[in-house]
């Protein structure tokens, strides 16, 4: 007995003291290796920097992880990255909304990804340097100016650059073809295709939608494409479109969420930037990527120098690498962005990569459509609110009203006439009470703008607002179902 | 008055002659982490909702209404790929997220407890060939594989492309489509992932009723169904208790289902689409409101259960049979049954488990038939960086839980246990209670609790990311195993062992550390196995603070956060279910460890 007792506590000792130290292990381990999210080791603090001292690069990003781990594995083997000693390139994935914090605490050292109009605000905040080295200017100057009309670089008033364009991208929608067959769909050719009612016989025929589109408050490429359908229909009209598209679609969180249910089939089309469909076409033959001709933009997305940065030179030497040789890894399967840089098709990778060197060249010949930036960014934060609380928060009666319409239009019981009618009723911006004037106003482009600062500043503004919004968008769908079934 | 003074100081010389520094350290220490980790934020969460002012939810018809959205059933005849088919597709009618949270409860609930029950009484009272295979299937959708589980079950029932309209229709060539999708599909996949805890605890409810009450009742004539509605059942109602209550809470809770059909209108989506856009540093006040909802409906179902769910209770039921259990052979026609009924229905509920293991070994599987052999999904998971990082994170964070689980469960249970001072049900309570919390609302009351009022320092999970505060909500939702199983273990370790040590001048941490522990050992080891097991796929926690740094290269997140993230990626499923498989592997190895190499036999409530 006491030998086996013995035993039993010198095993349960042993287990014990192993367990101990593999939790103190880890704990050390987790808290003192580098995470990538707020707690980093300090760069160098010498502004002057000699060749021989090891550069570790941070930078600000929203690219995903595929880009990143490609572009360090890539970059470190480099010889730009040899000559100026960087051994490291630790990168931040974070939401726009924590970049202007981790600028300011001076931790950063480039910008990379995230859309013209994030680099455009933190250039007019100040946030980023002008790009002046040797190496990087040279790489500049292998980028056009423009692209199908849209900046490719931001050159500030004093005729410095600020931000280029490092890939391009353009906005349409992915379409799986097999679907398409199956709900006897045509291919929709542009947005209005896809507010149609043709598009919404599939939710009557089968209770399914067909369209899928995301949420604009969580996905910053959708709200491009309904700031795209805005100001290539025009205020009015543009609202008529997005309502009947948040009618006849299935609402997702994220754009990459709309993506995936067009390659497993769970809807026929989704609205998504170009990459995502040239990359389902990879894995689901079946799905096409297509662009709206005449009613779309090409995006340049940026990479920038930040104000801040300690590595100015090893900083910028970095850019001037994505601009050029870093432009390769945007031909990766598991990527598929269009670059900005035309010298790598001649490269034996992009060589290799005719579909997108087709989609390129499609690309650069679209006709955009003109496209106000400045305009968009000063009714953007209410359009996104306005688009989540009218159309996705009550997108249950907004699709029993649409879906009744359609059974009569159908059936033959509803006159041409009548029909529009109730489609404008349905699909017109709101009229609703303003919670702060009591007034009874119509959601119109002025109005947006107007309260556009108000709202972004004062929450329970903002909060009665949507209110106000979701509760107008209510009634009036409601209303719109009962003249339906009733008359 | 004298007599009264002399009574209460008499008990508080009772009560610190009894109390050593040991046992008081014991106590505190428990009671200290439970503060700071769990009663601190739940408290926090009842200040920010109640500052919003909730009642501004239930005004809102996106999240009451009498009015009802969609439809139960969509039926039509249409034609479809060439032939005329009956498309019947299970959707679901809306009142609200509120409305639907509950009404979804409670006939997940009531659905798991008809099919637990007819599952555990006849494999409690019937013996025929083949029944441990029978035993085995029926628990298989207990092996957790969070995601991956519901998405099989969406692809299983897609009308267009599922593997049963594929059979139904182009193989048995009837004119018939199925699919479910949306709310129905939500309430079938938490019915088939949550009946077995019904039929486990139903069964060793129905194994520890005493025969001779049958054997009484049907010498007086009660037979069959009367027999069982009467007697069998009335005495089996502390396990029905148990395990609907539990399914009840955990159907609330549940956010792997709606994020896999895309359900928006759930509490849990809710919460945690607004946990999404938190990493702003604000979490919008309406999750907390929803959070105290949550709460209310679990704690109000946990009231109704908490003698059932107790240390006590479980010690009890964990000593296992103490007679012989009546077991009787069916007919012919009960033989049928069983055979065509309820063997295929548990094929059927072991599906997605099942698929799981087809996802991770198939190179593709877009339409209703897999194509292809492959290993390359198992090599993604160690060669991919975040997915390997995710199962780093998550052993550790599970190992430092399991440690600290260990040392506050042994403390709290041998209080619980040994201690005679008044109150300790209470304590009981308390650590007993994380079974029932909600996930979501302790994520909740951490984000808020920890970035207010420890902002800038290491518990900040918005400055340093969450791994501080997973580990710790993984020690006070995951400590109720461990207590329960030390719990039983001291009750069949006589107390006269100890008072002898005692006696003989050990002190009492001496008398812990050389008598008790050894005596536990294995029941400490076993509670924390499970632990360890349930802390590597916990969800509601995982999913929400573990997001908060991000996903780069050295991400925190856990496993079962990169389950959820990569499902919509390209080849997503594919290496989603190969973290399954791993899953299931861990869960598997310490189920047999438990119960055959440590020969700790549990009223395994499955929870």
């Amino acid at each position: 007995m006491n030998k086996k007792a013995l035993g039993k506590i010198q095993a349960l000792l042993l287990i014990a003291i192993i367990v101990i130290a593999l939790s103190s292990f880890t704990i050390w381990w987790l808290m003192f290796r580098p995470t990538g999210a707020g707690e980093e080791e300090k760069p160098s603090e010498k502004p002057s920097e000699k060749p021989s001292e090891a550069i570790k690069l941070h930078v600000l990003t929203r690219h995903p992880t595929e880009i990143l781990l490609a572009a360090r594995n890539a970059f470190l083997k480099s010889d730009i990255a040899k000559k100026y000693n960087i051994t490291d390139i630790i990168t931040y994935g974070l939401a726009p909304g924590l970049w202007v914090k981790y600028i300011k605490s001076g931790e950063i050292d480039v910008a990379w990804g995230g859309g013209p109009t994030l680099f455009d605000y933190l250039y007019l905040q100040g946030l980023l340097l002008p790009l002046t080295s040797e190496e990087v200017l040279a790489a500049i100057k292998e980028i056009p100016d423009t692209i199908a009309g849209m900046p490719m670089k931001r050159v500030g008033s004093d005729g410095k650059i600020y931000w280029v364009a490092a890939a391009i991208a353009s906005f349409g929608f992915t379409v799986n073809h097999d679907r398409l067959k199956d709900y006897n769909l045509t291919v929709p050719k542009s947005w209005r295709d896809l507010a149609s009612p043709e598009l919404g016989k599939t939710l009557v025929d089968y209770g399914t939608p067909a369209l899928g589109i995301a949420d604009p408050t969580q996905s910053t490429s959708n709200t491009r494409m309904y700031e795209i359908i805005l100001q290539r229909y025009g205020w009015e009209e543009g609202w008529k479109i997005l309502t009947l598209m948040a009618a006849n679609a299935e609402i997702y969180s994220g754009s990459s969420d709309v993506r995936d249910a067009v390659i497993r089939g769970d809807i026929a089309v989704g609205i998504t930037i170009d990459f995502y469909g040239y990359t389902a076409k990879l894995v689901n033959p079946k799905c096409e990527y297509i662009i709206p001709e005449g009613e779309s933009i090409v995006n340049g997305d940026p990479i920038a120098l930040v104000n801040g940065t300690k590595h100015p030179e090893a900083a910028q030497a970095f850019i001037a690498w994505v601009l050029t040789e870093g432009q390769k890894i945007l031909l990766n399967p598991e990527i598929n962005r269009l670059p900005v840089n035309r010298k790598v098709f001649d490269t034996p990778i992009g060589k290799n990569r005719t579909d997108i060197y087709e989609a390129y060249n499609k690309t650069l010949q679209t006709t955009p459509i003109k496209f106000n930036d400045t305009l968009a960014m000063q009714y953007e934060t209410v359009m996104r609110w306005y688009f989540r609380a009218a159309l996705i928060d009550v997108n249950d009666a907004l699709k029993e009203a649409w879906k009744a319409i359609l059974t009569k239009y159908f059936a033959g019981e509803l006159s041409p006439a009548e029909f529009e009618n109730l489609v404008n009723r349905l699909a017109a911006p709101l009229t609703f009470k303003d919670p702060e004037t009591d007034k009874t106003v119509v959601f119109t482009l002025e109005y947006a703008i107007n309260i556009q600062p108000k709202f972004e500043k004062d929450a329970s503004y903002r909060d009665s607002l949507i209110s106000a919004w979701k509760s107008a968008a209510l009634e009036k769908y409601k209303s719109v179902l009962q003249s339906v079934s009733g008359g | 008055m004298m007599k009264e003074g002399r009574n209460l100081k008499s008990r508080f010389k009772h009560l610190f002659f009894y109390l050593d520094l040991t046992l008081l350290t014991q106590m505190m220490i428990p009671l200290f982490i439970f503060f700071i980790f769990l009663i601190g934020p739940l408290a926090t969460v009842l200040y920010v909702a109640f500052q919003y002012n909730p009642l501004n939810i239930l005004r809102d018809p996106t999240f009451l209404s009498f009015n009802p959205q969609g439809q139960l059933v969509f039926m039509a005849k249409r034609y479809f790929r060439g032939e005329w088919v009956n498309i019947i597709i299970f959707r679901g009618v809306s009142y609200g997220v509120i409305f639907n949270s509950l009404a979804n409860a409670f006939f997940v609930t009531i659905c798991s407890s008809i099919l637990g029950v007819i599952i555990a009484f006849i494999l409690a009272r019937y013996e025929f060939p083949g029944k441990i295979l029978f035993r085995v299937l029926a628990t298989v959708p207990l092996l957790m594989t969070p995601f991956i589980n519901a998405f099989v079950i969406k692809k299983l029932f897609d009308w267009r492309d599922g593997l049963i309209s594929f059979f139904i229709n182009d193989v048995l060539n009837l004119p018939y489509r199925v699919g479910i999708e949306s709310l129905a599909g939500v309430a079938v996949t938490q019915i088939m992932t949550f009946f077995p805890i019904i039929y486990l605890n139903v069964f060793s409810s129905m194994v520890n009723v005493d025969p001779s009450l049958e054997e009484q009742a049907e010498s007086l004539g009660a037979r069959g169904f009367r027999l069982f509605r009467t007697i069998t059942l009335p005495l089996s109602l502390p396990g029905l208790a148990a395990g609907s209550a539990i399914v009840f809470i955990f159907s609330l809770e549940d956010i792997a289902a709606p994020i896999v059909f895309n359900e928006r209108r759930f509490i849990s989506y809710q919460i945690f689409s607004r946990f999404i856009e938190a990493t702003t540093g604000q979490l919008s006040p309406v999750a907390a409101t929803l959070a105290i909802i949550l709460l209310t409906l679990a704690l109000l179902a946990f009231a109704g259960i908490k003698e059932y769910v107790s240390l006590k209770q479980y010690a009890m039921l964990s000593r296992g049979g103490r007679w012989k259990v009546r077991i009787s052979k069916p007919g012919k026609k009960g033989l049928i049954a069983i055979y065509a009924f309820v063997l295929p229905f548990l094929l059927f509920t072991a599906f997605p488990q099942i698929g799981v293991f087809i996802y991770a070994f198939s190179q593709e599987w877009s339409g209703p038939l897999p194509k292809g052999f492959t290993l390359d999904n198992l090599s993604r998971i160690v060669i991919d960086p975040l997915v390997s990082r995710a199962i780093i994170n998550s052993l550790s964070y599970s190992i430092v839980a399991v440690t600290m689980i260990a040392f506050i469960g042994l403390s709290a249970s041998y209080v619980i246990a040994r201690a005679k001072i008044p109150g300790l049900h209470l304590m009981d309570l308390l650590v007993t209670s994380p079974i029932a919390l909600p996930g979501l609302v302790i994520a909740v009351g951490y984000f808020y609790f920890f970035s207010t009022f420890f902002a800038g320092t290491i518990l900040d999970p918005v400055r340093t990311g969450p791994y501080f505060l997973l580990m710790f909500a993984y020690t006070v939702r995951r400590l109720p195993f461990t207590a329960r199983a030390v719990f039983a273990g001291l009750q069949q370790v006589h107390v006269a062992l100890e008072e002898a040590s005692l006696n003989l001048g050990a002190s009492r941490l001496r008398t812990l550390v050389f008598i008790v522990i050894p005596l536990i050992g294995l029941n400490i080891l076993s509670g924390a196995l499970i632990s360890f097991v349930y802390c590597m796929s916990e969800v509601s926690t995982g999913v929400t603070l573990g997001g908060l740094g991000g996903i780069s290269e050295g991400h925190q997140a856990p496993i079962t956060f990169i389950m959820m993230d990569y499902l919509n990626r390209i080849r997503g499923p594919h290496i989603v279910a190969s973290l399954g498989v791993l899953l299931i592997s861990i869960q598997l190895t310490v189920i047999f460890l438990v119960n055959f190499a440590f020969k700790q036999k549990y009223a395994y409530i499955g929870v």
